[in-house]
């Protein structure tokens, strides 16, 4: 069957934008329309249906000069105002942090200090966009693995939990250690009481080794596929 | 050995802007979306796979199965993989088994959210315009304005939520036009500045 695909060359149908319709495009029931079923019914149009309120209701505070209402309305108004003014300032820092990255990596390039920050000036003062040695951990390493293929082992490792803590076991003995507690666990029929989290972390050295090896332009393919935590900060910058 | 098909990624979370008429004017290029009362389901179009906003697969795939058909022989598979998917079941009585798609997910990641609409032509999937309650087990694409119309649709929603007897909009959502699909596995939580939601119950 032929499907639409907009990367494919011979899609046009004559309506000059590549469109295929294979498809029978749904019908549209507008919002007057009344049905035609066997019982007859009238239309109500706009008007409400009234709904059962699921609402708990609460003992209420007697409030008898309105003091508390103002106070109730003044709350309400403020947390819609302060969530537009977050989200707006959240879209800003996440824009001034894309913006900002590409130099941030270029200015790091090759170096063994790093600056932890890049300052960017304005006439109401000055905004850092930090961008601190700290990253999350990945589920798996398939997202790094287009940037750094075979050398992925130098700058990833696995890290586990059960309920003991993975990262203090020796490198050379976990593996027998784990077989060995696996295999007492299978001993007593316990081995659904033993579940592991897995992912991937960086190693200790990550950090610095990404400035100093890797090129700036893989550094930005890599932050696309695992950022580093950007902080933007404001405070003492005047 | 075959691998069980897994999401490459979680559906993208919009942040939180508060109510659309409070909030602080956008910078750059943004369209609007409404926000629909739905669930939220990543689907692979070659099998027609669902997967919640966990990352989970969906149990009640079947139910949309008119749907993910029209879905499988409207887009190709090969080009876009996967489609961002808003499900329309359970919560409220509209377009039971129903899917709006929001967003398509090339293998690609390159493509801006404007690119990536414009492939997406009402030749292709017929639109669901707001006015317009969608019947059941149907395939639209979601309605797309720009902000020039956002806040006439802002006060507009709600008297379709009226007419239609229940909270089909929660509000809007608004995605900039150069945003790229983030690409992401470290968390189901993690938002997206570039897709800002606007509710009116918050």
């Amino acid at each position: 069957m032929k499907r639409y695909n907009p990367t494919a060359k011979n899609n046009d149908n004559g309506t000059g934008n590549g469109a295929v319709v294979i498809a029978t495009p749904p019908v549209i029931t507008p919002v007057a329309a009344v049905g035609a079923g066997p019982l007859k019914k009238l239309s109500f149009g706009g008007i409400a249906k009234k709904k059962e309120d699921t609402k708990t209701a609460y003992p209420l505070v007697p409030d008898p000069h309105g003091q508390l209402a103002e106070m109730a309305t003044r709350i309400i108004t403020r947390t819609a105002e302060l969530d537009a003014l977050t989200g707006a300032l959240e879209t800003d820092k996440k824009e001034l942090r894309c913006l900002t990255t590409p130099f941030y990596f270029e200015n790091a390039h090759g170096k063994q200090d790093v600056a932890s920050s890049v300052a960017v000036s304005s006439p109401e003062g000055e905004v850092l966009v930090t961008f601190q040695n700290r990253y999350k951990s990945l589920p798996d390493e398939n997202s790094v693995l287009p940037v750094l293929g075979d050398n992925v082992g130098a700058y990833f490792r696995q890290s586990f939990e059960l309920k003991i803590e993975g990262d203090k076991l020796p490198l050379d003995s976990a593996d027998e250690l784990l077989a060995k507690l696996q295999a007492l666990f299978a001993e007593h029929n316990a081995t659904d009481a033993l579940s592991v989290k897995e992912c991937v972390k960086p190693v200790p050295d990550f950090h610095a080794k990404r400035h100093l090896v890797l090129t700036v332009e893989q550094n930005l393919a890599l932050d696309e596929a695992y950022p580093i935590v950007a902080m933007i900060k404001t405070k003492g910058r005047k | 050995m075959t691998h069980p098909l897994t999401c490459p990624t979680y559906p993208v979370r919009p942040i939180n802007g508060g109510p659309f008429d409070k909030a602080p004017r956008k910078t750059g290029l943004w369209f609007y979306e409404p926000k629909y009362n739905g669930w939220r389901a990543l689907v692979h179009i070659a099998t027609g796979t669902m997967f919640n906003r966990r990352g989970e697969r969906l149990s009640i795939e079947s139910e949309f199965a008119q749907a993910l058909g029209l879905l499988r022989c409207t887009l190709s598979a090969e080009a876009f993989e996967w489609a961002d998917c808003e499900a329309l079941e359970r919560r409220h009585g509209i377009g039971r088994g129903t899917l709006i798609v929001l967003d398509v997910i090339p293998k690609d990641a390159k493509w801006t959210y404007e690119e990536r609409r414009s492939w997406i032509t009402p030749a292709v999937l017929p639109v669901l315009y707001p006015s317009c309650k969608p019947h059941d087990d149907a395939l639209f694409q979601s309605a797309r304005f720009d902000s020039k119309l956002a806040a006439d649709y802002w006060r507009l929603l709600p008297t379709y939520n009226q007419h239609f007897g229940c909270p089909f909009y929660e509000g809007l959502v608004a995605k900039r036009a150069d945003s790229k699909y983030p690409m992401q596995l470290r968390s189901p939580a993690e938002e997206f500045p570039f897709w800002v939601k606007h509710r009116w119950a918050f």
